[in-house]
């Protein structure tokens, strides 16, 4: 009986037999990624089986590039195409002996390629992938910055911590650049503190042929709810009634208190402008206009008017909605 | 030649001082006549004079008449505190004006009082012979306003008494303040959704802010730096159990040189950084002799935590640059430079905003801007060039390559008109600019008015690749119109209709592409209204792709329409629903999706339990046999606890229940059902890391340096 020292002599003989007959010899080469784009990065992977040997590989459209190969391993080379077509691809030569490899790769122009995203990036307000946020902050939204190649239609999806927010159906065209965004409603939600993540993911929906493909995982963008709160306290407006025809004489503003309120705000705005005429403070939940402010309104004219609560540090605690009425001269 | 007329016919002059005037007679002075028609006096003081002014003496009829009434002197006022220049630290100092002996008492509804032309008569207090002012809310550190206008027995006011003092927080520091928002949650599952979640996450974040000002000094600090943790699992790159640096910017500006540092936003121009590029690092701006500039570095990608804290300390992984720009002529003509310069080695190209990686090079912008007639007609013009290696990793090396934009603006008659060509060569890059699309130019028209309560716009775009006309390479062209008519009623819901179409086609296609020859053309129409306390939408959108090789035909029909209602502080809820309908024209399969969702907030305790959830549905479905569909739910209820701790901070207690389901036709083999049940605790508090300045009010004399302080100047009567 042999020992097991003998025994592992044996085996070892017998796989230095098997490596010599595969001697001189590569066994595969791929580009990636396949189609390619004119002007990207390809990425070339030539794979030897054998002992260490130098090897010219044969991109297709004129150029070459002599590689080292050492013994069982693979080389990558970075090639650029700057033309399109149909190219084949080879691996041969000098000490690798054996037959020569290929592959086939089709290069694309942006315009001609087949439908997919290139680059995609998620961005707030801020211009970052990450925001920090109060509690129940209203309109927060996510961009997606979209480049992609050829036309098609777009299928994906808004999800927050897992749960579908909104479908995007988008036809692209032209290989370009596209910004989508998160609906209004419903929204990003905003009532739990913490992290939460937003993904834009690309989904197959019926017809695979409708797919888009992406070069990585679904991008992800992160906000952070602090606990505090964002949206003021609501302020009931009382009167003048939302709409109403003239103010009582003297003309009187009144609106529901709100606890934690130090003072109120009124202000009062000429129709479609932005900026008050009037404004004016009070710590009672209403406000008697005095008759010399009456000349800065005009007779038959429609004006806004918002109340906002103000705490001892002047920060605004509450709000009302924007009222309505139109100014009636004192008869 | 003097005349005298009767008066009676004038009665907008009466109106106004309500005297009954009769008779006046006039002087001629240069082109017209004026007059003192009279003096109106209460209690000895002249409340009111009245002149007239007449520019024509030949028809009555039509003469313009000017009449004002002159306001007649307030009463004496001893003393005035804060004094006229004064300086108060402290944001709520007490205003107390004090009248002088003589004057006569006033009483409420005598004289009105406003801050900067917000009117605070609500808040004044009257006690012979002071007149006292302590507002409820505090006054922003700066230089404020107060006018005191009183008002005669007859209602007529008189002249105004204003003046000016500063409000600062410290004697050295005009404001002051660094404050910490302190959020803390954690949450622990007793019923987690899946075995693999954690069953417990935390969380602390630290948002500091600071702010310190002393002109021509200000310096401010905007930041969040966070600890979050989990049992198990990672959290997709997020540093856990550790504190890091989320985002911050630091800005120290002294006149009008600024310096930033964290997480800041770069400006060249439209080519160099497509406007704005927000990331972190260093940036010092300013002004020098009319010319502002603007020298920066920056990290290509976002980045959070402290290792890259300042965003330039890796030198394969910046960008550096700087811009000058000068006006001319006012804002006729405005020069820009910039110069961007770097390298990006190892970033990946996905779902970050660098360029691709190994991409390095110089960029050089140059653009011209142009404002005339109060910018009714404007234009800009753009030349960079770059010289830059795309891909560090290939054999090509550095290419140098072009890029000009020009854009033209005007309004005449009320019609907005816009002219925009654009030409980036093959090889153009710019790190600051990741998203530009190269090899590509487009002509951009369009036109766009206002006809009363209807807004029209009009379109046409055109664009084209290979701008070289390589012949090795396809050359694809996009041409197409698009038309927008908007309806806007004031009350009314507002509609929109839009339609667009482009075109492509291809020349000179090497074997082996295939040629890209399809037109696209979309119609959507939306309705939408808006009210106080509720509003509703309704969008509707059809598509239609159809390619002569290539990919199959498609048409895509999308209906979306959602309602939010909040009837009151504790009511908001906002069903939404979305319906797609996509076939494939060469086989005929549709597919329908559908996505209703479902969020409300109720305050079923206000201010003490809230409801809030969540929910949406998804359903594919490609036949009636062939569907997938998902539904998740998050229901939450929340205890504050604000009042526990008497406002001191706002912990609050949560319980949220989580369910999914998913459904599919063939049957999904993995496990379709989850739910889960976690308990959550929040805690919110703010701290105050620097006294309160606002507590305690004190004048102090004029500090030196104190320019700008206001000089006791009359205001118009209000």
């Amino acid at each position: 009986m042999l020992n097991r020292q003998s025994r592992l002599s044996i085996v070892f003989f017998l796989l230095c037999l098997l490596v010599e007959s595969k001697a001189h010899a590569l066994s595969s080469i791929i580009a990636m990624p396949s189609p390619a784009l004119v002007g990207a990065p390809v990425t070339v992977t030539v794979t030897n089986s054998a002992v260490g040997c130098n090897a010219t590989i044969i991109f297709g459209d004129g150029t070459s590039a002599v590689i080292t190969l050492p013994p069982f391993s693979s080389r990558t080379v970075t090639h650029s195409y700057r033309r399109a077509g149909f190219f084949t691809l080879s691996a041969s030569g000098g000490g690798c002996g054996g037959a020569p490899v290929g592959t086939s790769l089709t290069v694309n122009t942006i315009t001609t390629a087949p439908f997919s995203l290139t680059r995609v990036e998620l961005r707030f307000e801020n211009g970052r992938g990450e925001i920090t946020v109060p509690k129940d902050y209203q309109g927060l939204k996510v961009f997606a910055d979209v480049l992609f190649t050829g036309s098609g239609l777009l299928t994906a999806a808004w999800e927050v911590d897992g749960r579908t927010l909104s479908i995007i159906h988008e036809y692209l065209t032209f290989g370009s650049r596209k910004v989508l965004t998160t609906p209004d409603l419903p929204p990003l939600p905003t009532f739990e503190p913490g992290l939460h993540t937003v993904r834009f993911g690309q989904i197959g929906i019926g017809d695979p042929s409708l797919r888009t493909t992406s070069p990585g995982p679904d991008p992800i963008a992160y906000y952070y709810v602090e606990a505090r709160s964002a949206v003021p306290l609501r302020i009931d407006l009382l009167s003048p009634t939302d709409g109403a025809t003239r103010p009582e004489f003297p003309v009187t503003f009144r609106w529901r208190e709100i606890q934690g309120v130090a003072s109120y705000r009124i202000e009062i705005f000429a129709e479609g402008k932005i900026e008050p005429i009037f404004a004016a403070l009070s710590r009672k939940p209403s406000y008697t206009l005095p008759e010399i402010y009456h000349r800065r309104f005009t007779a038959g004219s429609r004006y806004a008017w918002q109340v906002k609560g103000l705490d001892q540090k002047a920060s605004e605690v509450a709000k009302s909605e924007v009222g309505q009425f139109t100014w009636q001269s004192k008869p | 030649m003097n005349q005298e007329f009767t008066l009676s016919v004038f009665t907008g002059l009466r109106s106004i001082c309500r005297q009954p005037l009769q008779h006046v007679f006039l002087h001629r002075i240069g082109l017209g006549y004026f007059c003192r028609i009279g003096v109106r006096y209460a209690a000895g003081v002249p409340v009111c004079v009245f002149v007239l002014q007449i520019f024509s003496s030949a028809a009555l009829a039509q003469a313009q008449v000017v009449a004002t009434a002159v306001p007649a002197r307030p009463p004496a006022i001893a003393e005035l505190s804060p004094g006229p220049n004064g300086v108060v630290l402290g944001r709520s100092p007490t205003i107390i004006a004090t009248l002088a002996p003589e004057a006569p008492a006033i009483t409420p509804g005598q004289v009105v009082a406003a801050i900067d032309n917000i009117d605070v008569t609500a808040q004044i207090e009257i006690s012979h012979p002071q007149i006292q002012l302590h507002l409820a809310s505090a006054l922003s550190p700066g230089v404020h306003q107060v006018t005191l206008t009183f008002i005669d027995p007859s209602g007529q006011p008189l002249e105004p008494v204003s003046w000016s003092f500063a409000v600062r927080d410290y004697e050295v520091l005009r404001e002051g303040s660094l404050g910490a928002d302190f959020t803390w949650n954690s949450e622990y599952a007793p019923q987690r959704l899946q075995s693999s979640d954690p069953n417990w996450t935390a969380s602390a974040n630290f948002h500091l802010l600071g702010k310190a000002v002393e002109e021509p000094f200000e310096a401010t600090w905007d930041g969040n730096l966070r600890w979050i943790d989990q049992e198990k699992g990672q959290l997709g790159g997020i540093p856990q159990g550790e504190m890091s640096l989320v985002n911050g910017l630091l800005g120290v500006r002294y006149d009008k040189q600024k310096f930033q540092m964290g997480d800041l936003s770069v400006t060249g121009s439209s080519l160099t950084t497509a406007g704005s590029f927000a990331r972190r690092g260093l940036k010092l701006m300013g002004e020098v002799f009319g010319t502002q500039f603007n020298v920066f570095g920056v990290r290509p990608e976002p980045v959070t935590g402290f290792v890259h804290v300042d965003g330039v300390n890796h030198s394969d992984n910046r960008i550096e640059g700087g811009s000058l720009s000068r006006a001319f002529f006012g804002e006729a003509l405005r020069l820009t430079g910039v110069v961007i310069n770097g390298k990006s080695q190892n970033t990946p190209a996905f779902n970050i905003g660098s360029a691709a990686s190994g991409t390095e090079g110089t960029t050089y912008g140059l653009q011209l801007a142009s404002q005339l007639f109060d910018g009714k007609l404007r234009g800009e013009a753009e030349w960079a060039l770059s010289d830059a290696d795309l891909a560090l990793g290939d054999d090509i090396g550095r290419q140098r390559d072009q890029a000009w934009r020009m854009k033209i603006g005007a309004m005449p008659f009320g019609v907005n008109l816009g002219a925009e060509f654009q030409r980036i060569g093959r090889d153009f890059t710019s790190l600051a600019n990741p998203t530009v699309v190269r090899d590509r130019e487009s002509v951009l028209l369009n036109a766009g008015t206002v006809l009363g309560y209807t807004g029209w716009n009009l379109a046409y775009n055109w664009g084209r690749d290979n701008v070289r006309n390589d012949q090795d390479l396809p050359r694809v062209a996009q041409r197409g119109p698009t038309a927008n008519f908007s309806l806007m009623i004031p009350g009314y819901p507002v509609l929109n209709l839009t339609y667009a179409r482009s075109a492509q086609d291809s020349q000179h296609v090497p074997l082996g592409v295939t040629p890209m020859q399809a037109v696209t053309d979309s119609v959507m129409g939306g309705i939408s209204y808006s009210r106080p306390l509720w509003n509703a939408f309704f969008n509707s959108g059809f598509t239609r792709q159809a390619f002569e090789k290539g990919p199959d035909d498609t048409e895509s029909a999308n209906f979306s329409l959602g309602f939010t209602l909040n009837p009151s502080p504790s009511f908001n809820i906002g069903p939404s629903y979305a319906l797609n309908r996509q076939r494939n024209r060469a086989d005929g399969m549709v597919t329908l999706t559908h996505v209703p969702t479902l969020t409300a907030t109720v305050a079923l305790v206000p201010g003490a339990l809230i409801l809030n959830s969540q929910l949406s549905f998804y359903e594919t479905r490609v036949s009636s046999t062939n569907y997938t569909s998902t539904f998740a739910e998050l229901l939450r209820v929340s205890w504050l606890m604000k009042d526990l701790v008497k406002g001191y901070a706002e912990p609050a207690l949560s319980l949220r229940f989580n369910y999914n389901r998913t459904q599919a036709s063939p049957y999904l083999p993995t496990n379709p059902q989850e739910w889960g049940i976690f308990v959550v605790f929040d805690l919110f508090a703010k701290f105050p890391l620097l006294p309160l300045p606002w507590q305690q009010t004190r004048v102090i004399p004029g500090l030196p340096g104190q320019t700008g302080l206001g000089t006791g100047k009359n205001l118009p009567s209000p």
